[in-house]
């Protein structure tokens, strides 16, 4: 493992991750629910937007959630890099 | 019909626009990311190989695939959002149409779209066209109420119609992402990366007692629950485990190898006696963890289960425990560590079974491992016959190693061995409905072993 080059892609996996955090799918909701007021198609964007915003913060949660895990797995391996690399002989270049 | 007419001059589809904009730049931008993301996963073979590298890219992968999904529902659903304002729109210009053209008549419109003549027009025909006049003219004016009353309700249920409709387009562009939601993946110590890097890590020798606690506590987390496994119990398959929970058992159990994985359940089991009031959850979770990859019943959706599954080092120790030749002996250490591998999935929960696969090997196993009691006790009777002409957990082959191990010709670990593994092929013949179950029952007992772990 480079893990210089880990510690990159972990920081651009957190940046992306706050990015897509950061994507607004609801700012219209309420505009769509007073300009149409009793109308079906406005409960129905508001639905979606909520359904559109949980994808979104999912999405975000899964990409932080690499870069946490990535950077675990970088700390894990800085702490026992000799004794790790014996670990997985298997997976054929000693390394994680 | 709900919608009215101030309703109609009420509405003001540019709020649709407005969304349908917002959702679009949103879809161009989620692009943008996904793309970043998913090349830096491609890249990452460059300076991460190996387990924790692999299973990183797995679950990348599987994160590029939902940003792609979402990024394909937020563009449909644009479309969608824009083709129901136009559409709404027309509609409702031509409520208002409507409206106007009964107002330029002189007509009264109440709010559902009702048209009547009014009163001052009537007075003011009859004074025009006296009594005979006022009378045609009425009747040519209420068939004029009634035509602009038909045409006004008529457009407001199309608007009400066209307000559906775009609600259905709506709720359709986002059907896919409904059914198959995007879901959280990764959080807390669970994926395939530190599952990888944890097996490594107790291969190692370096854990501290604090890397031990973490991990377990992980393997804890990552087990069924008692609804799955009922339902796997029952027949049904589980295709819901979540993929990160998957990868970091196969990242695990694969780093980890045979001999660490045996060592840490001695571990644990030591803990336990020591009393630990955590060990023996520890310790059943390792051995749940094991059988739950076996299983070709458990399934992410995208993943399922089953004896390739199982670590490398694992399966070559069962095939081990039974030979063709059954005049080959093994070694003591194998058939130690044997004994150790049933020791650990007798302390899976009651009723997690093994996949299909692995329960054949243990069933060859425990086969193989009466031979061997049959062998160490210098006892002539012949086991292996029986078991080779009888049906696999067939009452006379119980018998056969009852009747072997009551003769007293075994060694005590022996007998403990041959038992542990009848007793966990037991769980899979009772899986597939053999029916030696209640037949297991007295012929076990009656060998005198009290701690057998049946279920």
């Amino acid at each position: 493992m480079d893990t210089g080059e880990a510690r990159r892609f972990i920081s651009d996996a957190e940046g992306v991750g706050g990015e897509i955090a950061d994507v607004d799918v609801e700012a219209a909701a309420d505009q769509v629910r007073s300009g149409l007021t009793d109308s079906m198609v406005a409960p129905a964007c508001s639905d979606i937007a909520r359904l559109l915003n949980e994808s979104v913060e999912a999405l975000a949660a899964s990409v932080g959630a690499v870069a946490v895990s990535s950077s675990s797995a970088v700390d894990s391996y800085e702490k026992t890099d000799s004794a790790v690399g014996a670990g997985v002989r298997g997976a054929g270049d000693g390394s994680i | 019909m709900t919608i009215t007419v101030s309703t109609a001059r009420a509405w003001d589809t540019s709020a649709l626009d407005v969304q349908s904009e917002l959702w679009s730049r949103a879809s161009e931008t989620l692009d943008d990311k996904r793309s970043r993301f998913t090349n830096r996963v491609l890249d990452s073979p460059e300076f991460w190989r190996g387990i924790g590298g692999d299973a990183m890219r797995r679950t990348g992968d599987g994160i590029g695939s939902s940003a792609g999904r979402l990024v394909s529902s937020l563009a449909d659903v644009s479309n969608a959002t824009r083709a129901g304002s136009v559409n709404i729109a027309a509609a409702r210009q031509y409520v208002l149409d409507c409206v106007s053209d009964a107002q330029r008549a002189q007509f009264v419109i109440a709010d559902d779209g009702s048209v009547t003549v009014p009163p001052d027009l009537y007075l003011w025909i009859a004074a025009e066209a006296g009594p005979e006049g006022a009378a045609v003219a009425k009747r040519v004016l209420e068939e004029n109420a009634r035509e602009h009353e038909r045409r006004i309700k008529e457009a407001l249920q199309n608007l009400d119609q066209v307000d559906r409709d775009a609600a259905s387009a709506l709720d359709a562009a986002v059907g896919g992402l409904r059914a198959n939601p995007i879901l959280a993946s990764g959080g807390g110590d669970l994926s395939g990366a530190q599952g990888g890097v944890d097996g490594a890590l107790i291969s190692s020798g370096e854990a501290t007692a604090a890397d031990r606690a973490r991990i377990s506590d992980a393997l804890v987390q990552a087990q069924l629950t008692p609804e799955q496994l009922d339902a796997i119990a029952q027949g049904e398959a589980i295709a819901d485990m979540p993929q990160k929970t998957f990868d970091y058992l196969s990242g695990f159990y694969d780093a980890v190898g045979k001999d660490d994985l045996l060592a840490l359940a001695d571990q644990f089991r030591e803990q336990e006696q020591a009393g630990d009031p955590k060990a023996g959850g520890r310790l059943d979770a390792l051995a749940n963890g094991l059988l739950t990859l076996s299983d070709e019943k458990v399934g992410t959706g995208t993943e399922t289960g089953g004896y390739g599954q199982v670590p490398p080092s694992v399966r070559e120790l069962v095939y081990h425990g039974y030979e063709p030749d059954p005049n080959v002996e093994r070694s003591a250490r194998d058939l130690a560590d044997i004994g150790r591998l049933g020791d650990l999935l007798g302390e899976a929960t009651p009723g997690h079974q093994p996949g299909a696969e692995l329960g054949v090997e243990f069933d060859r196993v425990a086969a193989h491992m009466a031979d061997v009691s049959n062998k160490s006790g210098g006892s002539s009777f012949p086991c292996q016959m029986a078991w080779t002409t009888s049906a696999p957990w067939s009452s006379s082959w119980i018998s056969v190693c009852g009747t072997l191990i009551r003769r007293g010709k075994c060694s005590p670990g022996s007998i403990r061995t041959a038992v542990r593994w009848i007793s966990i092929g037991t769980v899979c013949c009772c899986r597939y409905r053999h029916t030696i179950g209640p037949m297991m029952v007295p012929a076990l007992a009656g060998w005198g072993v009290g701690s057998m772990p049946m279920r």
